[in-house]
């Protein structure tokens, strides 16, 4: 089963797949050092250029920079005491109120040694639950395929914003929008209306840079334009001792537990985890009352967590080929680029390819934490450009970016018009997240529904006949009920209060 | 703006895309030949699933009204701050798509586009100042031209 972990990795890790891990965590890093940017807008900016790219070393620098964004937020956070991230939220508690006692360097080097560890625990969970879940995931076909990717949907809708009726909203019209382009099956053309650019549906790269970083930089010029941040004079180490690292060890392996857990399940992520595993640190610290005022255990849980979900979220794209995050959707954009499509299938097809995904994603956890040792100083500095220079900076860059992926103008006037309205739809609770899942796995769901129909011949009965397909529908009812008891756990308990 | 109001504009917006889209799944269904489970049974569950999730939207958000009134809890706002920035920038990006488009020159009017938008957020502060924002711009198109046309051979046209 783990007959990868004898490849001769000298093979896999060439010159340009370790030099596209390098650029991508250095990418990851300053993109995730700039406050309101993340790994999101990293991974989507750097997108564009895997066409050029060979695949295993495309999806390694996305992976380096997922990496290098997630470590990257809390540069922020501890410096300035502004999140960049919703990762990096539970960091800047303790990680500022350290910064401010004059230990900005030391609460760097809390969250670089636990956001490598995290990493690092993240890929080895990924290559010990992928690999088995692929295996059995072989056995799946279009019933199972199509009840995972709705029963991720749910996760995401239920998970990702405060309004849930909002939420489901923002799927259905990302199934919608999954639906524009040829028919796979009959070649019909499906709301093209006419248009050569829409034959292969709506640009992937257009949508997410659209709705991710044009969105994200319209809120920053309306919020925090004329923001002008400090990140002090002095020189940072990032060095630990050992005996400091010892002391947080343990916070930074349950922490990196929480994450790689959290970080499979659709929709949950990074700042749930961070958030989870703080709480969990408090809770089981010594010195509770400490958080809060700069205990280092308050950086090393959630930095901890929020790496280790890179992992975690990697599994349900490489064993079945379903997303569970925006970031980890555009990772799969990568492999679309290169013909590849991610699932059970490609662990038979492509056995270097997943080998060099592995190995490569623990090569980049090490890169990101030698490059934070030796670049976290230099990046700090950054956090000090203007927003009134990064914004045209960034924005030039997506477009670029869009433009080099397809040629066509069209895709820049399309992202142009998904930005303005992504950044109206986001400020009434409208879920992205939910939406870029559902354009994303609608394909996926539609082609799985209607096999599965022709296969049955029309008896939906086919969903809850076969073994496998039944357990994941037995999964998405358990999930649904927990959410709705939740929900009116916690509607009661506001009307009490 | 009241964010009541904004999501009564957003919600009947939706509600007419939905109908629109319905619209066009029936006269693709006329196109084709009848089929177990064609290409436009799933469009048509979409779009009829997103007019009646709006509608329940609608309606939740018209009950939520009169129950803030009566715990006296203050209207919700939609605020924009910096709106003439924003609008300047969503204009300024159009004006740069289109002078592209219709005339090439890709490197030249980035240029300018990116020193229009640094002349919109920071002011016009003298000739000194524009010049130097000036020259920013254009080390910046220099950077774009060697990352992306030299180095990962990206024709930008």
């Amino acid at each position: 089963m783990f007959d990868f972990l004898f490849t001769d990795f000298a093979s896999v890790l060439t010159i340009g797949s370790l030099g596209a891990i390098l650029f991508g965590t250095l990418a990851g890093l300053i993109i995730g050092a700039l406050p309101g940017l993340g790994a999101t807008i990293a991974i989507v900016l750097l997108l564009p250029l895997t066409y050029t790219m060979s695949p295993l070393a495309s999806v390694l620098m996305l992976i380096a920079a997922y990496q290098g964004a997630e470590y990257g937020g809390s540069i922020s956070s501890i410096i300035l005491g502004i999140p960049g991230t919703p990762a990096a939220v539970a960091t800047a508690i303790d990680g500022n109120a350290m910064a401010r006692q004059d230990m900005a360097g030391k609460a760097l080097g809390y969250s670089l040694a636990a956001s490598t560890v995290g990493g690092i625990f993240g890929g080895i969970v990924l290559i010990f639950i992928a690999v088995p879940l692929a295996r059995l995931a072989v056995r799946f076909s279009d019933p199972e395929f199509f009840l995972i990717g709705v029963g991720g949907l749910i996760a995401v809708a239920a998970l990702s914003s405060r309004n849930a009726v909002r939420s489901a909203i923002s799927v259905v019209l990302g199934l919608m929008l999954g639906t524009v382009g040829m028919d796979s099956f009959t070649g019909a053309q499906r709301f093209t209306f006419g248009r050569l650019e829409l034959l292969e549906g709506i640009g992937m790269i257009a949508l997410m840079t659209g709705l991710f970083a044009f969105s994200e930089l319209y809120n920053i010029v309306s919020r925090e334009l004329d923001k002008r941040f400090s990140s002090g004079s002095k020189k940072l180490s990032t060095g630990l001792t050992l005996a400091e690292f010892r002391s947080v060890f343990r916070t930074v392996i349950r922490g990196a537990g929480i994450g790689s857990i959290v970080g499979v399940f659709p929709g949950m992520g990074a700042g749930p985890a961070s958030w989870f595993s703080y709480i969990q640190a408090k809770k089981t610290s010594r010195s509770p009352e400490t958080f809060g005022k700069g205990n280092p255990e308050g950086i090393a849980a959630p930095e901890s967590a929020n790496n280790a979900t890179v992992g975690g979220s990697l599994v349900p794209l490489l064993a079945l080929g379903i997303p569970g995050s925006p970031a980890t959707a555009i990772i799969l954009g990568a492999f679309i680029i290169h013909g590849i499509q991610p699932g059970p299938n490609l662990f038979a097809a492509s056995p270097e390819l997943v080998t060099g995904v592995f190995v490569g994603f623990l090569v980049a956890t090490v890169m990101m934490y030698l490059a934070g040792r030796l670049v976290t100083n230099l990046f700090a500095r950054a956090l000090t450009v203007p927003n009134s220079f990064l914004v045209p900076v960034v924005l030039t860059l997506a477009i670029v970016g869009i433009y080099a992926s397809q040629g066509l103008h069209f895709s820049l006037w399309l992202a142009l018009v998904v930005g303005v309205v992504a950044f109206f739809l986001q400020k009434l609770d409208f879920s992205l997240p939910s939406f870029i899942l559902a354009f994303i796995l609608g394909p996926i769901i539609e082609r799985s529904l209607r096999r599965s129909l022709l296969l049955s011949d029309g008896s939906p009965m086919i969903f809850v006949e076969r073994p496998y397909a039944l357990a994941i529908l037995a999964l998405i009812v358990l999930f649904v009920v927990a959410a709705l008891v939740s929900n009116y756990r916690r509607s009661k308990a506001a009307q009490a209060g | 703006m009241s964010t009541r109001t904004a999501a009564f504009i957003v919600l009947t917006l939706l509600i007419l895309v939905g109908a629109g889209y319905l619209y066009q799944t029936y006269l693709l269904s006329g196109r084709l030949p009848a089929g177990q489970y064609g290409p436009v049974r799933f469009p048509f569950a979409l779009g009829a699933i997103l007019i009646v999730l709006c509608l329940v939207e609608l309606v939740r958000e018209l009950r939520r009204q009169p129950a803030a009134a009566e715990s006296g809890e203050p209207e919700e706002r939609l605020e924009i701050a910096n709106v003439g920035k924003l609008v300047m920038t969503v204009v300024l990006t159009g004006l740069y798509f289109y002078l592209w488009q219709r005339f090439g020159m890709f490197y030249l009017f980035t240029g300018g586009f990116v020193l229009s938008l640094l002349l919109v957020y920071r002011g016009y502060g003298g000739p000194g100042a524009v010049a130097a924002l000036a020259g920013f711009a254009a080390v910046f198109v220099l950077v774009i031209y060697l990352v992306f046309q030299l180095a990962f051979g990206i024709r930008l046209t």
